[in-house]
């Protein structure tokens, strides 16, 4: 059985081996085949190949496989050859091809950093341009607040110094104004002294003209009845006219003073007829006052008849002392005090 | 009738060992239209030597068919056309080698410009 099949076996590969040699005469190692494989083996070991060349390499393997198959059944060395001499080309495609996709990648990268380049540039550009024009613009601007600064100290000073001066100005002007108020109050004072003393000199003049004399109760002007009434009479003499009108003039100007118009007999006759009499003449007086403008509240009447009297009713000289009228003007605006009796 | 099976396989082999193939023509137009391409894909200026060779062997080529050589004609055919497309590829890379090289030394003169005007812009460079 074994010695059966060895010799079978051993039959078959002789026969084989007489056909094989018959064709081609042997297969010798083929320098271009295995050139071939080489490079096919290092093609599919490179790793930018293996991966952007596949379907390059795989005909490269394709056509190895062809040469090998070739080679295997004999054919002619001139075949292998051939078929090796197109696997090796084969390769040199897979590898070019594999490059220049490699490189057409790169060039995309490199056009994409050649546009962020080229923007960097134009930023950095901008950047100097900025930078210039900030450098440019700062020393205009230093220049502009030096020159401003100036300008503000130079204005500073002359405010300083027109603040003193108006300051002073002020100064000068209140000085001024209250040298003229001061003046204003002197003369003013001087003034009001002046009219005072002028008031009284004026006063004491009329008083001396209306021959009066002062008294607690008031000035007191007697006027005597020989020159306003005649005996037994009540009307007013035309002697009396200036006097009255002195009176008059008198309580026009001290327009506050009150009157008190007092009428008075000598003890010759009645004494209700005397009182009646001295009443009327009072009433009188009073009326002539305010013909000549002497406010009518102002003046009050009485009538005393032989009381009070400034003389003896012994003698002429003495009665006609006594029949008088006597009119008393208030210091103020107070009533005159009645007589204490 | 034990011999009978290898002599079967083996009537392949011979036949095809010994058979003369027919006109490549087919062959011979894809090596043209080959080499027209690696033309077109600028291989004159990149890949001469092998573009030369590729139009060698097409040349050979037509000569092996005209003398009626189908076999070293359909290699000839087959080779040249390898060759253009070689040659085609290969004047690829070269260009796409060059436009590298030509964008990465405009970007290195770039990148100059950009650091000079950036020096320029410094904040200390006042005049």
């Amino acid at each position: 059985m074994t010695v059966f099949r060895f010799f079978a076996t051993r039959t078959t590969a002789l026969a084989f081996s007489l056909i094989l040699v018959a064709c081609a005469t042997t297969p010798d190692p083929n320098p271009a085949l295995e050139q071939a494989r080489t490079s096919v083996a290092a093609a599919a070991q490179d790793s930018e190949i293996s991966r952007l060349a596949v379907v390059e390499l795989r005909r490269a393997q394709e056509l190895l496989e062809s040469a090998e198959t070739a080679w295997k059944q004999g054919a002619t060395q001139d075949v292998v050859s051939h078929q090796a001499y197109l696997a090796e080309r084969q390769v040199g495609i897979a590898a070019e091809s594999a490059r220049g996709r490699g490189l057409d990648n790169r060039v995309s990268e490199l056009r994409s950093e050649r546009e962020r380049v080229q923007l960097e540039a134009r930023a950095a550009r901008a950047e100097r341009e900025a930078a210039l024009a900030r450098a440019d613009q700062s020393r205009a601007e230093a220049a502009r607040l030096a020159e401003e600064a100036q300008r503000m100290r130079a204005e500073l000073e002359a405010s300083e110094a027109q603040a003193l001066r108006e300051q002073a100005q002020r100064e000068a002007e209140t000085a001024r104004a209250e040298r003229m108020m001061a003046e204003a109050r002197a003369e003013e004072l001087e003034r009001e002294t002046r009219e005072m003393r002028e008031q009284a000199e004026r006063l004491q003049q009329q008083v001396a003209d209306l021959e009066a004399r002062p008294t607690e109760r008031g000035l007191v002007l007697t006027l005597g009845s020989d020159v306003l009434f005649d005996v037994d009479s009540a009307d007013l003499r035309g002697g009396a006219e200036r006097t009255i009108e002195q009176i008059a003039a008198f309580l026009a100007e001290y327009g506050e003073r009150q009157v008190l118009v007092e009428g008075f007999t000598d003890s010759t006759g009645a004494r209700d007829y005397n009182l009646g009499l001295s009443e009327r003449r009072a009433d009188a007086v009073k009326a002539a006052l305010i013909e000549r403008g002497v406010e009518e509240e102002r003046i009050r009447t009485r009538g005393f008849g032989p009381d009070y009297p400034v003389a003896s009713n012994d003698n002429q000289s003495g009665r006609q002392l006594n029949r008088r009228v006597e009119v008393v003007i208030s210091d103020d605006e107070q009533q005159v005090p009645e007589r204490e009796s | 009738m034990k011999l009978l099976i290898p002599m079967i396989l083996t009537v392949p082999l011979l036949a095809a060992c010994a058979s003369q193939p027919p006109v490549p023509n087919e062959e011979l137009a894809v090596a043209r239209s080959a080499v027209a391409n690696a033309e077109d894909a600028g291989a004159r200026e990149h890949a001469e030597l092998d573009l030369r060779q590729a139009r060698q062997k097409l040349e050979q080529a037509e000569q092996a068919r005209q003398t009626g050589d189908n076999q070293t004609a359909l290699q000839l055919a087959q080779q040249a056309e390898m060759d253009a497309r070689y040659a085609a590829f290969r004047a690829r890379s070269k260009r796409a080698s060059e436009a590298v090289e030509e964008l990465e030394r405009g970007i290195a003169e770039l990148r100059t410009e950009v650091a000079r005007t950036l020096e320029q812009s410094t904040p200390g460079d006042r005049q």
